[in-house]
């Protein structure tokens, strides 16, 4: 671990959030030595040196929050190049990541067939996912530009890695908030229809979206709350704002629109299906499954086909009347 | 579980401790399958056709810039 460390209650130059996400003329980005964020609760801070020129990603921008306050810290410098342990992995993604167990860390490796075999970043961080050290190939990315070095997957890793040691749980889904405060929490694999469920959603003055694709769900005085986060979907929405869960949907595109209950066992199934855990920690797995069971229990849920259109925001205000 | 053994009999919840009937018919336990996607749920891939990680705005990347990624 690299001992250089900047002092976490420095001043940080102040980085706003500046509306919502507009993909087709971004807009400039504030550079920073150090940034954070905060996503349901948890702040993750980043900080740089001299020689590492941060920013913000756009998403992040609504999430912005101070340095010297993170729950999770990662330094990041730049190394001429980087490789990986000769030894067995604790985990592979079969895609980006690679984890491996060294000692009281975990050691993350990502690589792509873009840039060869060689990894383009790695990150030492200890168990308990408070510290840790990120590394940036030189060899595979660009030094000259300011960054967001915890660019996907890393910042929902290092999240889903903190939920799972007993905080809660990221779930693949769309969730909203209804006029009367209530959470609606819309689960599906990709292209089962969130982003279109958050479009129609768009139309209602009376609906608050947190998210068209990931939601973090947690448990607070006794009650499962819905957190929205900065890793949207097609939809490009996101939003930091919570509420507390009140219905859960399995949703599909059907030929018409319908609402069908489904018994507690499957529902707890069907959300294990749809979230995002460190399938390779048995402790992680251990709460997740828990944690599942008692949103299943408190949750009343439904299995939703519907048609991509009013019919579908109908068909729900009606059920919660 | 509210099943329970008793006289080498299994007892499903339909039937209280004292012997009166509930109101629910006991249920037998059935497995039920779901579907996985196990390269989405492990965050191993960019969005890309409509599968796998969020539609990031940035890729930092070089040479990786696929739509959605």
């Amino acid at each position: 671990m690299n001992e250089k460390r900047s002092n976490a209650n420095d001043d940080m130059p102040m980085i706003v959030g500046i509306g919502g996400l507009d993909h087709a003329q971004p807009k400039p980005q504030p550079v920073a030595d150090r940034i954070a964020f905060r996503v349901a609760g948890t702040c993750f801070g980043i900080f740089g040196g001299d020689d590492t020129p941060l920013t913000l990603d756009a998403e992040l921008r609504d999430f912005a929050a101070d340095a010297g306050e993170c729950d999770v810290r990662i330094d990041a410098r730049w190394a001429d190049q980087i490789a990986r342990p000769a030894g067995e992995a604790t985990f592979d993604s079969g895609g980006l990541w690679t984890v491996f167990h060294e000692g009281a860390n975990s050691e993350f490796y990502f690589a792509t067939p873009y840039l060869g075999s060689a990894p383009y970043k790695a990150l030492t961080i200890d168990r308990e996912f408070r510290r840790g050290e990120l590394l940036l190939s030189r060899a595979c990315l660009d030094a000259s530009r300011a960054m967001y070095p915890l660019e996907y997957p890393l910042d929902e890793l290092l999240m889903i890695h903190r939920l799972g040691r007993g905080e809660g749980v990221e779930m693949h889904a769309m969730g909203l908030v209804d006029e009367a405060g209530r959470g609606h929490l819309f689960l599906g694999h990709s292209g089962a229809g969130k982003s279109t469920t958050a479009r129609l959603w768009q139309r209602e003055s009376r609906a608050l979206i947190l998210s068209d694709d990931r939601i973090i769900l947690c448990e607070r005085d006794g009650r499962i709350w819905m957190h929205g986060t900065p890793w949207h979907g097609d939809a490009g929405i996101a939003s930091p704002k919570s509420a507390p869960l009140y219905r859960a949907y399995l949703i599909e595109h059907g030929s018409k629109t319908q609402l069908a209950g489904v018994s507690k066992g499957r529902a707890a199934a069907e959300f294990l299906a749809r979230s995002f855990v460190p399938h390779y920690s048995a402790d992680a797995m251990a709460f997740t499954l828990e944690f599942l069971d008692r949103v299943a229990q408190q949750t009343p849920c439904f299995a939703f086909k519907f048609l991509p259109d009013q019919s579908a925001v109908e068909a729900i205000c009606r059920a919660s009347d | 579980m509210s099943d329970e053994i008793k006289n080498g009999e299994l007892r499903g919840p339909e039937e209280a401790p004292d012997g009166q009937k509930s109101s629910r018919p006991y249920e037998p336990p059935k497995v039920v399958r779901v579907n996985l996607r196990p390269e989405e749920a492990v965050l191993g891939h960019c969005k890309v056709s409509g599968s796998a990680g969020p539609a990031s705005g940035s890729c930092t990347v070089p040479g990786c810039f696929v739509p959605g990624s």
